[in-house]
């Protein structure tokens, strides 16, 4: 008896929620075809949380100006938007219509031909940009995203933990003390010895290679040469490669992934003296990494491989919007891509408030780039990034830049984790990248 | 159930020695402690889902939250669409279900109460389909799928393996027990094949439906491989989806995480507690028979 | 007059009830099962062209590292948990299965639960506990003075690897009790109370009777279990990514991985059809075997 209301009772929920399926999607389909009818125009934007702080900062002004445009945000991890960006591109999707991608992985999605062709509309800012920016957006002369924030890598660092190693912590003495790479190294040591401080965070076996990879990119070196050949077992990039290790082997660096909790934490409480990062963590620093630690912080220009190096800096991500080659509203997205980027006022707030560094460079005469930052104690730190960028190697990323990234992160793995020789393993991981990539 | 108390009532009564008592205290501790070990990582779910972010990773460990964060919770109704993503899973698993049940159990009451040509045959097909994992196949499905239009849509996580060989055969075996005698009164008194298996066959099964029923429904409420791979816009995300979707972001909200896990399992836990007879003796009956 | 239709619905109706099955069947199981075979032959990004290659693709799974490499974690993975599941799981079906035990349905519903809990909220917790120098087990460790220093749980591959196997023991336990608690209910009582009136200990009961004859349901738990290390794909997704160095890449999530982020739709195909065989074989060899010892 008991068994036969139980049953029911479960039949009976499978009807109702059959019911208000039927009746509810009915009802989804009439507000899809009522859409066209007024004149409103829904944009859907994939992003990740962190950027699309700066959009909100101007969202209410963008409204003001196009009443009829309304935007929905898709929040997701970038690696979850990339991938299913690349599906949906595949699947001819016309949602969504707008993606913000990382000038990392732009060229990967330039390369399958699914996003829109933007050159005429960008072509009024050819020379407002950053000139490295446009060329990750770019195949076979068209553009096909709008650059947004620039990466160059200064050194962030924390005066205190320089002073308790008895080192000095003004910018100016400190980017005097630590000139090279071998002088970062150097200092590492002394504040692990004085202090029981790490210089930085990365994984062993979880990095995401940045570190590597902006010490490579400062020297003009990258995973492919200029000719398009793989170049990890090039010597001077095997040399790179080992002195990285040489840190780890020296201690001095805390093992822990980007960004999670205990990375994070290391930093909140003090135990990691620099960041060789992108400008791009001036909003992370004090919004989320280490917002307690308001005038702790300062920022030098990041170490050279040799001072005799042509150039001083690196670009480290950096983002971009583009849009969907399927979307039905093309003209509405490029005026919304157009009002955050292409905007001086949007882009001054964004440094402003959000802490990301414009590739417009029509902003930079803006006193906001020469005003003191009171997070890094008063320090007009915008000036160290614009100098950086200005030094920065021009080189791309390049479309097979995903996957050398990740055969590399497997490499350093092997190398932490068995005592792998470097150069061995650089080779064997250079020739993995040839079969993958068809390249010499 | 009943030969349990058989048993009770023959078994041999003697007093306990105190070897026994023993060995009765061992037989306990050992179930307590699985028995917490199971519950544990359920235990430290809901402990975490309450807590600030920067108390999920105390050490020492925080192990009640001091100031319980009900936000939590509500922040994934109003920030994250957890209504949506909970509509979303139960119209897939129900209906799900209740497709899965309806065909397995029209096949399933065809090969045991019918005679008809290459039968034999037919089943050895309903059971080698067993032997292809689903997951072999993802690939060429994503390109079906694609070209029904059932990427990004429910139904394409609902059609998926609706008609299982596995509840063929289990609604075979129960359909066997039917009396024949019942089938053939209807049929003489004009009842069509399939009046009599809505009014004769469906009732005189419920047991099963019900066994078979929640099975799926929890297979199927925690499903995620192929919704990952069908459902790719958020608004169309299962539980399953959204907690993952939300680990994704500079800072894992872990906190949130917890909560999201601890709002996926509770209709299951619900739905186990009420039907726990049907969903263990179901899986029971399964292996038996199988 | 109607009986013309009466017997025609009385004829086709098995064929009728059985075609949704046969439908869905050819549709979205036998037709994908024969595609993936051409999809094999072809490199083909996911977009509109697809290029013949031969048998290249398979050439190269033949030689990938990665693949073999995935394979062997599906088997060590089995082995680390399920010797110790098949012993437990038939310990504690046994002891719910005798007399004296009270509380059974609290006991078995409990340990059931696990089973039940979404897989990615299970996953979940289990990284929290295990993540670093902070998470709940190395504290534990730790403070009961077992271990100086945290062990890597999700970052060193032999590690890595029992993580996964750990949680797929938690999930499982209770599940397999489930199945050697109806197979010893299915066993006759009067083979056990002549045991006892030979004067036979539990113990012999459990070696000499009990466990012959559960020889085929855990026959079947063995099945079971090996296709689904084989076949894990969210456990080792959310707890490492498969990593370290590939340590907990099943073949499952390495072709998620080829496809759906890779984009070598073909080249995975081929995996899939690699690891299809293989399971076959693997099945194949495991009945066999069972079916010799009898």
């Amino acid at each position: 008896m008991k068994q036969r209301w139980k049953s029911s009772l479960f039949l009976l929920m499978a009807v109702i929620l059959l019911l208000s399926a039927c009746s509810s999607g009915s009802s989804n389909n009439n507000g899809g075809s009522g859409e066209s009818k007024d004149e409103k125009v829904k944009l859907v934007v994939w992003i990740w949380d962190s950027a699309q702080i700066g959009l909100d900062l101007n969202m209410d002004a963008f409204k003001a100006e196009n009443p009829n445009i309304e935007i929905e945000y898709q929040l997701m991890g970038q690696t979850d938007l990339y991938q299913k960006y690349l599906i949906a591109a595949n699947t001819g999707d016309k949602v969504p219509d707008i993606i913000a991608v990382e000038s990392s992985n732009l060229a990967q999605m330039v390369n399958i031909d699914s996003l829109y062709d933007l050159s005429d509309k960008v072509a009024p800012y050819k020379d407002k940009i950053v000139p490295f920016k446009w060329e990750d957006a770019t195949k076979d002369g068209k553009v096909y995203a709008m650059p947004w924030d620039s990466g160059p890598v200064v050194m962030y660092y924390r005066k205190d933990i320089f002073e308790a190693a008895g080192l000095p912590s003004d910018p100016e003495a400190v980017a005097d003390r630590i000139k090279t790479f071998e002088d970062y190294k150097e200092v590492g040591n002394i504040i692990k010895e004085k202090t029981g401080n790490s210089m930085f965070q990365d994984s062993k076996t979880r990095s995401n290679n940045r570190f590597f990879e902006t010490m490579m990119w400062q020297r003009g070196l990258w995973y492919f040469d200029k000719d398009g050949n793989v170049s990890l077992d090039d010597p001077k990039v095997v040399e790179t490669a080992e002195f990285y290790a040489s840190m780890v082997k020296d201690g001095i660096v805390n093992d822990a992934e980007a960004f999670s909790e205990s990375w994070l934490n290391a930093f909140a409480d003090g135990k990691v003296a620099t960041i060789v990062g992108a400008a791009w963590y001036e909003g992370l620093l004090e919004n989320m990494i280490d917002p307690d630690s308001a005038g702790k912080w300062g920022v030098a220009p990041m170490p050279k491989w040799s001072v005799e190096d042509p150039y001083a800096s690196a670009n480290d991500g950096g983002s971009n919007l583009a849009i969907n080659a399927n979307s039905k509203h093309p003209e509405e997205a490029w005026k919304f891509i157009e009002f955050m980027l292409g905007n001086e006022e949007s882009q001054v707030k964004m440094m402003k408030d959000a802490g990301s560094l414009p590739s417009l460079t029509t902003t930079y005469e803006d006193a906001v780039f020469s005003e003191p930052v009171e997070y890094f104690g008063g320090q007009p730190v915008r000036k160290v990034y614009t100098q950086a960028l200005e030094q920065i190697a021009p080189q791309s990323y390049t479309v097979d830049f995903p996957v050398a990234n990740q055969l590399t992160k497997n490499a350093f793995a092997e190398i932490f984790l068995n005592n792998a020789s470097v150069a061995d393993t650089l080779k064997k991981t250079a020739d993995e990248l040839r079969s993958r990539t068809s390249r010499k | 159930m009943s030969s349990a108390t058989i048993t009770a009532t023959t078994s041999p009564k003697k007093s306990p020695k105190p070897r026994d008592l023993f060995n009765k205290g061992l037989a306990y501790l050992f179930l307590i402690v699985l028995t917490f070990a199971s519950l544990f990582p359920l235990l430290w779910m809901i402990s975490s889902s309450l807590k600030e972010r920067r108390d999920v990773f105390l050490n020492p460990p925080m192990w009640i939250p001091t100031d319980p964060q009900w936000d939590n919770f509500t922040q994934l109704f109003t920030e994250r669409a957890f209504d949506t993503v909970l509509y979303n899973s139960f119209f897939i698993a129900i209906l799900h279900t209740a497709l899965a049940l309806f065909f397995c159990t029209l096949a399933g009451y065809a090969f045991a109460k019918y005679t008809f040509k290459f039968q034999s045959i037919l089943f050895g097909i309903v059971l080698a389909s067993m032997m292809v994992p689903s997951e072999t196949t993802i690939i060429p499905m994503f390109e079906i799928y694609r070209a029904f239009g059932l990427i990004d849509n429910p139904w394409g996580v609902i059609v998926a393996n609706v008609a299982s060989a596995f509840g063929i055969f289990f609604m075979r075996q129960y359909s066997a027990g039917i009396h024949t005698e019942m089938l053939e009164a209807s049929r003489i008194d004009g009842c069509s094949e399939f009046r009599i298996f809505t009014s004769i066959v469906l009732p005189n099964l419920r047991p099963a439906l019900a066994s078979l029923g929640i099975i799926t429904f929890v297979n199927q409420w925690n499903n995620f491989l192929w919704p990952l791979i069908v459902l790719r816009s958020p608004g169309e995300q299962t539980i399953s989806l959204a907690i993952r979707t939300l680990e994704s972001g500079a800072r894992t909200p872990y906190e949130l995480i917890m909560a999201g896990s601890v709002i996926s399992i509770i209709p299951l836990l619900i739905i186990v507690l009420l039907f726990q007879k049907q969903l263990i003796g179901g899986l029971m009956d399964g292996a038996v028979k199988g | 007059m109607a009986s013309k239709w009466w017997r025609w619905q009385q004829k086709s109706a098995p064929y009728l009830f059985i075609s949704p099955f046969f439908i869905l069947f050819s549709v979205f199981l036998f037709y994908p099962f024969l595609y993936s075979f051409y999809l094999s032959l072809v490199e083909w990004n996911g977009g509109k062209t697809k290029t013949y290659v031969g048998l290249d693709n398979f050439s190269r799974v033949l030689h990938d590292e990665v693949f073999w490499l995935s394979i062997g974690n599906g088997l060590i993975i089995m082995v680390m948990y399920v010797p110790l599941l098949l012993l437990l799981a038939t310990l504690v079906a046994v002891l719910l299965n005798s007399n004296g035990v009270k509380g059974k349905g609290f006991f078995r519903m409990s340990l059931f639960t696990p089973n039940i809990m979404a897989v990615v909220a299970v996953a979940f917790v289990f990284s929290i506990m295990l993540n670093g120098d902070n998470g709940l087990i190395n504290v534990i460790l730790k403070q009961l003075g077992l271990i100086d220093a945290s062990i890597l749980w999700l970052d060193s591959p032999f590690w890595a690897r029992v993580s996964v196997a750990a949680m797929v023991f938690y999930r499982w336990l209770g599940y397999n009790m489930i199945l050697i608690l109806a197979g010893l209910q299915n066993i006759p009582k009067d083979i056990y109370e002549s045991a006892y009136v030979d004067g036979a200990t539990p113990f012999q009961v459990l070696i000499r009777i009990t466990l012959p004859l559960l020889k085929k349901i855990l026959v079947f738990c063995v099945i079971l279990s090996t296709l689904g290390s084989f076949g894990l794909f969210t456990e080792p997704l959310v707890l490492t990514k498969g990593g370290p160095l590939n340590s907990t890449t099943t073949p499952v999530l390495l072709i998620y991985q080829e496809s759906f982020t890779n984009l070598n739709f073909g080249y995975a195909s081929a995996i899939a059809i690699m690891f299809f065989f293989l399971m076959m074989i693997f099945t194949f060899i495991q009945m066999r075997v069972t079916r010799d010892n009898d």
